[in-house]
């Protein structure tokens, strides 16, 4: 008798399941095919669009109104909604869509970003850039491939990408993003401000020593402000300590300690753990951790804020954070000095917008990333608010902001559509601001591994255990936590021997030549 | 006895299979049609060629748990913490049923079970800056009331072991007010005669809660503790990563199966690598209840699961 009831409340369940999954299988397989069907189709009607460029608008159909949901990186701005409305109704005009605006937040990009890819959720349009892994995401299929779909949706977009440009984000042929067309001499920096320098006596920043002079004397003359206002996932000094050096991260990837020399010409990778001198870094970091440099608790602390909301005296970051910090705190005269031995011109993939493989509406995506791109108006409001509200344009056509607090210019990942013919220099912006540029081009250094996008399909499994090792053995090391450096560095590195980094270093070596040797015979 | 069809139990029970439909489609979708992404654990997948399309790469996804040595540790870690959880909150639950059960006020009984209660409506991530604010070095709750006391600060986000303890406190804390619920219904489905007449044979307080409730709640008692176990291998992620966050120093003690997984891929993007993690975890959760039911099956029939 019980054996039978068991029975009987298995079948349906049993029965329903199946159904359940073959119902799933037959859908899934129909709308792969619905998906290179509809890809044959546009590609068709490009073509026959590419004879008449001027018909190519008028074909397209907007009967349906869709929503586009767009993730960017950061925390909106106060009047985000405000400017996101006023963008809407332009765009319920002219493309009959609305916009939608996610955001995955500084502490926990790294972790979001992925899984977002990978949740399958429809997503539009996404800021895509080297540093959140747009190379190996791309190889996995995250992205859809837009060079067909761009030459009927957003023609203009695509005529402005330059050539090196273009071969720079193109993956395995495959055009999978839209690079901002913008190039700058990047580097991280040390922000701190200016007001205090003067107090201390201090002068300049030239290296990570002067940088911890400035946060000893913040120690000793602010106690209540936290020295270097740093958070859980930065990961303390180490890649200031390795570009000032002139290493250069050849994997581009968050959490590896694998770089090369820029010196050297053998272009040979080297684990930054194993180098010469990263032992007297870390003694040093450990001195500095116990004098109070950083919290005792940075591991846990989530707060990206706190050198804007006054909590800590300096930040490390880019120029463009700087003249941000320094719009928003004028009384503070908010400095940038330079650290990298090398600058290099940032790669196109410094920043883009992708379209996921997962969106419903790729060609909407792609009309609106145009109309961002090309369009005045549209690039304005995402990237200075509103008119007259946020911003106005003096005579000499800069751009005046008025309201920081509620939206400040440049502030919320408006950097993915990025075009330099509509962007405005900005009234209160540093006044050192050309000096600056002008020493990032000083420093700059033709980089010859630019265009290398390393595949880690090959050792995934030991990337994913060094990634596990670094934040676990690093990281505290980073921050002085280690009693004794040199048995936590000793115990670092036969960690991360374990986990494979000797495999990661020959595969990527492997590839790196191959690389190099392809560059030289083409 | 008259062998019935399928349909005919339907017939007769169509009120009670009605009733509990809402919940078995429920498990269907939300436990059952994603089963099927189990086969992921053995696919490189890419995003674009699906679950389904996915070409097969037998236990290529493994590797990583094992490579470094910290799959056992964190195995380890997530049984001991559910285990001690375990038996902490069940504990506190029944503890707190018998209290609110024994309490006569009708107005502080119900304050004080929705006070009890209310831990379970705050996110974990909510109590994660709790915890930071109330622990970090510098600023901290803890370290300011040492400081005003003249004593030395203590830096807990260093001392690993601590944290077994704020984990589990926290984990109670959050639970209790939630499963006593239904230690309480429990207790109130006890025959008011039993008690009666233990009162009228001179029985104290001690030895009604001792010879009465809690042998009339143990069948209770072994369903929670056997649901428990189901779980034995799955960490709550959201309480160790909200709470512990990237904080290596603290990993020997606190990292388990689930923030391990999350950490060690967060820069690849690949799901099928910690789709194997999961496969892991119920495979080895799968062959702990079988067993565990298996043995109460054996001594107390009545109180086994199935």
């Amino acid at each position: 008798m019980r054996r039978s009831n068991m029975l009987t409340l298995f079948l349906p369940v049993v029965l329903s399941m199946a159904i359940a999954l073959t119902g799933c299988g037959g859908n899934n397989s129909g709308n792969s095919k619905a998906d290179s069907s509809n890809g044959g189709n546009t590609k068709g009607t490009t073509d026959n669009a590419a004879a008449d460029n001027t018909a190519a608008k008028s074909d397209i159909d907007l009967s349906k109104h869709v929503n586009l949901n767009m993730y960017l990186i950061g925390s909106p701005a106060k009047d985000y909604d405000m400017v996101l409305a006023e963008v809407n109704k332009k765009l319920e005009k002219d493309l009959n869509a609305t916009l939608t605006v996610n955001w995955v937040g500084w502490a926990d990009y790294g972790t979001q970003y992925p899984l977002l890819l990978a949740s399958g959720e429809p997503i539009d349009l996404i800021y895509a850039s080297t540093w959140t892994n747009f190379y190996s995401n791309a190889r996995k299929g995250a992205f859809m491939a837009i060079e067909d779909l761009a030459k009927k949706y957003a023609p203009k977009s695509l005529a402005q990408i330059t050539p090196d440009f273009y071969t720079q984000t193109e993956v395995d042929g495959h055009l999978y993003a839209m690079p901002a067309e913008f190039y700058q001499y990047g580097d991280m920096g040390y922000i701190v401000r200016g007001d205090l320098m003067k107090k201390y006596g201090l002068t300049a920043i030239n290296n990570i020593d002067d940088y911890g002079k400035y946060m000893d004397a913040v120690v000793k003359n602010d106690p209540q402000l936290d020295p270097s206002g740093q958070i859980s996932s930065s990961g303390g000094l180490e890649t200031y300590y390795a570009s000032s050096k002139g290493y250069y991260n050849i994997l581009s990837s968050q959490f590896t300690p694998f770089y090369v020399n820029m010196d050297d010409p053998s272009a040979k990778i080297f684990n930054l753990y194993e180098s010469d001198g990263i032992l007297d870094y870390f003694k040093k970091m450990k001195e500095w951790g116990d004098k109070g440099y950083w919290s005792k608790s940075i591991l846990s602390n989530k707060d990206d804020k706190m050198f804007k909301e006054e909590k800590s005296a300096s930040i490390l970051h880019n120029q463009d954070s700087w003249s941000g910090a320094y719009m928003e705190h004028p009384d503070w005269d908010v400095q940038f000095y330079l650290n990298s031995k090398y600058t290099y011109k940032t790669q196109a993939m410094q920043d883009g917008m992708a379209v996921p493989a997962s969106s419903k509406n790729p060609e909407r995506a792609l009309m609106f990333l145009e109309l961002l791109r090309t369009d005045r108006s549209y690039n304005n409001l995402l990237t200075y608010g509103i008119e007259g509200k946020h911003y106005e344009i003096t005579a000499d056509n800069k751009l005046r902001a008025l309201d920081l607090d509620g939206f400040a210019p440049d502030g919320y990942c408006s950097w993915g559509f990025k075009a330099p013919e509509l962007r405005y220099e900005v009234v209160d912006s540093p006044p050192n601001i050309g000096d600056v540029r002008k020493a990032l081009a000083d420093r700059a250094k033709e980089n010859p591994y630019a265009l290398f996008t390393p595949d880690f399909e090959p050792v995934k499994n030991e990337m994913a255990a060094v990634t596990n090792v670094v934040q676990q053995y690093s990281f505290p090391l980073n921050y002085g936590y280690v009693k004794n450096p040199e048995e936590g560095l000793k115990t670092l590195v036969s960690k991360i021997k374990a986990a494979g980094s000797e495999k990661i270093m020959a595969e990527m070596q492997k590839q790196l030549d191959a690389f190099i040797a392809a560059n030289k015979s083409g | 006895m008259v062998k019935r069809g399928f349909l005919y139990e339907i017939r007769k029970n169509r009120t009670l299979f009605l009733m509990a439909l809402p919940a078995v489609l429920l498990i269907l979708l939300i436990s059952y049609i994603p089963m099927a992404g189990i086969i992921l654990a053995f696919k490189d997948y890419r995003f674009d060629l699906g679950v389904f399309g996915s070409h097969w790469n037998g236990f290529e996804n493994f590797k990583y748990f094992f490579n470094s040595g910290t799959g056992l540790r964190v195995t380890r870690n997530t049984i001991l913490y559910n285990l001690l959880n375990l038996a902490t909150s069940q504990l506190f639950a029944i503890m707190i049923a018998i209290f609110i059960n024994e309490m006569r006020g009708k107005y502080f009984k119900k304050v004080s079970q929705s006070v009890i209660f209310l831990p379970f409506f705050i996110s974990w991530t909510i109590v994660g800056v709790f915890v930071y604010n109330i622990f970090n070095y510098e600023t901290g709750t803890l370290n300011s009331m040492l400081k005003s006391l003249h004593m030395d600060p203590v830096n807990l986000y260093s001392t690993p072991t601590v944290w077994i303890f704020i984990i589990c406190f926290f984990n109670s804390w959050k639970w209790v007010g939630y499963t006593s619920v239904i230690y309480i219904a429990s207790i109130l489905s006890i025959d008011a005669e039993c008690f009666e007449a233990a009162e009228i044979d001179g029985a104290n307080i001690f030895q009604k809660v001792f010879y009465i409730t809690i042998p009339s709640i143990s069948p209770t008692i072994f369903i929670m503790f056997l649901l428990n176990i189901g779980r034995i291998l799955r960490g709550d992620f959201q309480m160790f990563y909200q709470i512990i966050g990237n904080n290596g120093q603290l990993f020997d003690t606190t990292d388990v199966i689930d923030t391990f997984v999350f950490r060690s891929l967060l820069t690849s993007g690949d799901i099928a690598m910690p789709a194997a993690a999961t496969f892991y975890q119920s495979v080895l959760c799968f062959v702990i209840i079988m067993v565990v039911n298996g043995a109460i099956r054996k001594t107390r029939p009545d109180n086994a699961l199935f």
